[in-house]
């Protein structure tokens, strides 16, 4: 009897483990196996992800390298990150990413890494907050992502001079329009020493976002149909090269920060009547050079910045060409061509603090009266660019409507053979003759 | 009985229309103005050949403005001027008409109005030849029409109220002026003052009223699309500025209604002097 009743037990035992055991290998996912073998992998594995949807989220917190095969696909709980890298030297890349919490007080992103030296590469990130946001992690790489937002704002964006750039550390996502409730393409924070290069951007908030992050090098890049561009602040030593800036509905903002290198960029078609292919606020030793400035509301706007060097760029089709503030000193302008920009130039007085001529070279301005009788290609009579409107576009906006009139056209004929006085605008002493070209 | 059946009848205001539009074109003909006006429109027309690559169409729309405001409108003003002098050997008799001033009138301005317009709308046809017909040049082509039609009724007016050649001449050369620089400046000087600043909508309507100004503003913040960072500049602007079309459109019928009045009004001072 009590035999008959141990193997009884016995039986129900093992009946309800295998039951457990059934179920179990029934309600396990794709996502929990990666999961496990994340979690099982030692560190620096290479754990190649085969085609399939892992449901996440996903905690990497040692070094390992996660690799997607072409149709694997990472997604979120829409509550958290989807992937969080907490740990240094991870690699993931070859992934679509999906599906982050949109929570911007928590800073929620499709990959959030905390982990020095962080590579990531190949991704396609989509319907999420943030694409990838960095914090407190040094020397990231990130390389060749494809970033696509819900879509790009035009009409809530205000205008940086006036309602200026935020920072903090769980900055700008206190937003009051639910438009806006839509993170950043590539959100940097407190950092050093990225390399960020050949992804795409599209249809998010701000496309790339610095705050105090530094040493940066930003090469090849496409960013358009965003608000910000480039929003960016308390970010010095860093490099950006050969990127697109296009279509957004604000331009590129970049304040409070010095020792920065722009070169072979394409600013272009940022439109909205707030929008500016450039904005420098605060900007400090910084070189500008032989990029292309095209189409913009306002193509270039310094305001209190000094030592600016801007060098070679093309400045071309926007409707205010360069604003120079009063307040921005120690500017060196050479070699810049200005063409069809229906005002090349705005300042807010004689702009006498900054130098249009640098080492025997101005800057190419169409349809100035050029002459050069030794033929070295520098014009032989200096060329004065008046601004008409000077302050009077601010107290009195309607003033622009005179744009590109007779009338104005007229007064820049006569002053630029005759200086009319009290006029603001400025000197290039030694014009050039011919454009120069972008390499 | 048969004396009163021999009485020729009155023409038909109708019938007087349509001789005095035949007569304009007739005259037309003759004169070499409608050709130098008709080589000029199309000189203009091919200036966004000029543009290298395949970017003439991309860049039409800026080229003809400026071949309207600083060509275009100064030649409809002369052919109308020269409109109005063709016929004035013959004004003591056409003022006995029994049909009066009025449907005469009516005619040669219609004329008038079909021949420069008619000519004008050429300006497109060389950007056309080469491939290149978009909607933007539609507008542009459709508002040089209207604003040549405009001024050949502003010289139309101001030949009668300036019969002698010469002074006719320099009174279409300043009115060409005042239309296309001198409203800029006055604008542009009057902008500073506190009273204008407080009250924008004046100063903008006195622009608006401008047909000169109204197709520069459709030409280059409606079809070029032009980035203009003065949207804040008050309700009125942000109308203009999403009508412009329709505004020049509207504008251009007002200015040609005003300019057949004050040809009308001109001949009639003609009649009270002789």
């Amino acid at each position: 009897m009590k035999l008959r009743c141990m193997l009884g037990v016995f039986l129900w035992v093992a009946l309800v483990a295998g039951s457990i055991a059934v179920a179990s290998a029934v309600d396990s996912t794709p996502g929990d196996s990666l999961r496990v073998r994340i979690v099982a992998a030692v560190e620096g594995a290479t754990l190649v992800v085969e085609a399939g949807d892992y449901a996440g989220p996903f905690l990497i917190s040692k070094p390992v390298r996660l690799l997607g095969r072409p149709g694997a696909t990472l997604s979120g709980d829409k509550k958290t990150h989807v992937v969080t890298i907490s740990a240094a030297d991870v690699e993931i890349g070859g992934f679509t990413i999906r599906g982050s919490g949109r929570d911007l007080s928590k800073d929620q992103a499709a990959i959030h890494t905390t982990g020095a030296r962080s590579f990531i590469h190949d991704n396609r990130i989509v319907d999420s907050l943030h694409g990838i946001y960095v914090r407190r992690a040094d020397a990231c790489r990130i390389l060749n992502n494809v970033i696509l937002g819900d879509g790009a704002v035009a009409s809530t964006v205000g205008d940086p001079l006036t309602s200026g750039l935020k920072p903090g550390e769980s900055e700008l996502c206190d937003v009051d329009s639910p438009q806006d409730r839509r993170g950043n393409g590539i959100h940097l924070w407190n950092s050093v020493g990225h390399v960020i290069a050949g992804n795409t951007i599209t249809g998010t908030r701000d496309g790339v976002y610095f705050s105090f992050t530094d040493s940066a090098v930003v090469r090849d890049n496409a960013i358009t149909k965003v608000r910000y561009g480039l929003h960016y602040m308390y970010s010095d030593d860093n490099t950006f090269e050969r990127n697109l800036f296009s279509e957004n509905a604000a331009g590129s903002a970049l304040m409070y920060s010095k020792g920065i290198l722009l070169r072979g960029n394409r600013f272009v078609a940022n439109r909205s009547h707030r929008a500016y292919g450039i904005l420098f606020q605060s900007v400090d030793n910084t070189r500008v050079e032989e990029n292309l400035i095209e189409g913009n509301t306002l193509g270039f706007y310094l305001e209190n910045s000094n030592n600016v060097t801007v060098r070679g760029n093309q400045v071309v089709g926007n409707y205010i060409g360069m604003r120079v503030s009063d307040s921005t000193a120690g500017g060196r302008f050479s070699e810049n061509s200005f063409r069809g920009n229906i005002h090349p130039v705005e300042t807010s007085g004689a702009n006498l603090a900054n130098a249009w001529t640098v080492d025997g070279r101005g800057n190419h301005w169409e349809g100035a009266l050029t002459l050069d009788l030794d033929r070295d290609g520098i014009a032989d009579l200096p060329h004065r660019e008046p601004d008409l409107f000077g302050g009077w576009r601010r107290s009195f906006p309607a003033i622009g409507l005179l744009s590109a009139s007779p009338g104005e056209k007229l007064l820049r004929l006569i002053h630029s053979r005759i200086a009319l006085p009290s006029l603001p605008g400025v000197t290039d002493t030694r014009p050039l003759i011919t454009a120069r070209e972008l390499p | 009985m048969h004396a009163v059946s021999e009485i020729p009848s009155l023409p038909s205001v109708r019938g007087v229309v349509g001789a005095a539009l035949r007569r304009e074109w007739l005259s037309h003909r003759l004169n070499r103005f409608l050709y130098s006006h008709v080589a000029l429109v199309l000189v203009v027309g091919a200036l966004p050949l000029l543009t290298p690559g395949d970017g003439f169409s991309r860049g039409a729309a800026w080229w003809l403005l400026h071949g309207v405001l600083y060509a275009v409108s100064l030649s409809s003003l002369l052919l109308g001027l020269s409109s109005a002098h063709a016929e004035a050997e013959e004004y003591v008799w056409i003022m006995g008409q029994p049909a009066g001033i009025g449907p005469w009138l009516t005619g040669k301005a219609a004329g008038l109005v079909l021949l420069t317009g008619g000519s004008t709308a050429l300006i497109c046809a060389p950007v056309m030849a080469m491939g290149g017909g978009t909607r933007a040049l539609a507008v542009v082509t459709v508002g040089a029409v209207g604003i040549s039609a405009v001024c050949a009724l502003v010289g139309f007016a101001l030949g009668f109220w300036v019969r002698d050649g010469v002074r006719g001449l320099i009174a279409v050369v300043a009115g060409w002026f005042v239309m296309l620089f001198g409203v800029d400046l006055l604008l542009l000087a009057l902008a500073g003052a506190p009273w204008v600043q407080a009250n924008p909508d004046v100063w903008i309507a006195l622009l608006m009223a401008n047909p000169l100004d109204a197709f520069r503003i459709t030409v280059l913040f409606s079809v070029e699309r032009a980035a203009f960072s003065g949207l804040g500049a008050g309700a009125l602007t942000n109308w203009w500025s999403a009508n412009a079309v329709m505004w020049l459109g509207v504008l251009c019928l007002v200015w040609v209604m005003l300019g057949g009045l004050l040809a009308w009004l001109g001949l009639r001072r003609r009649t009270d002097d002789v």
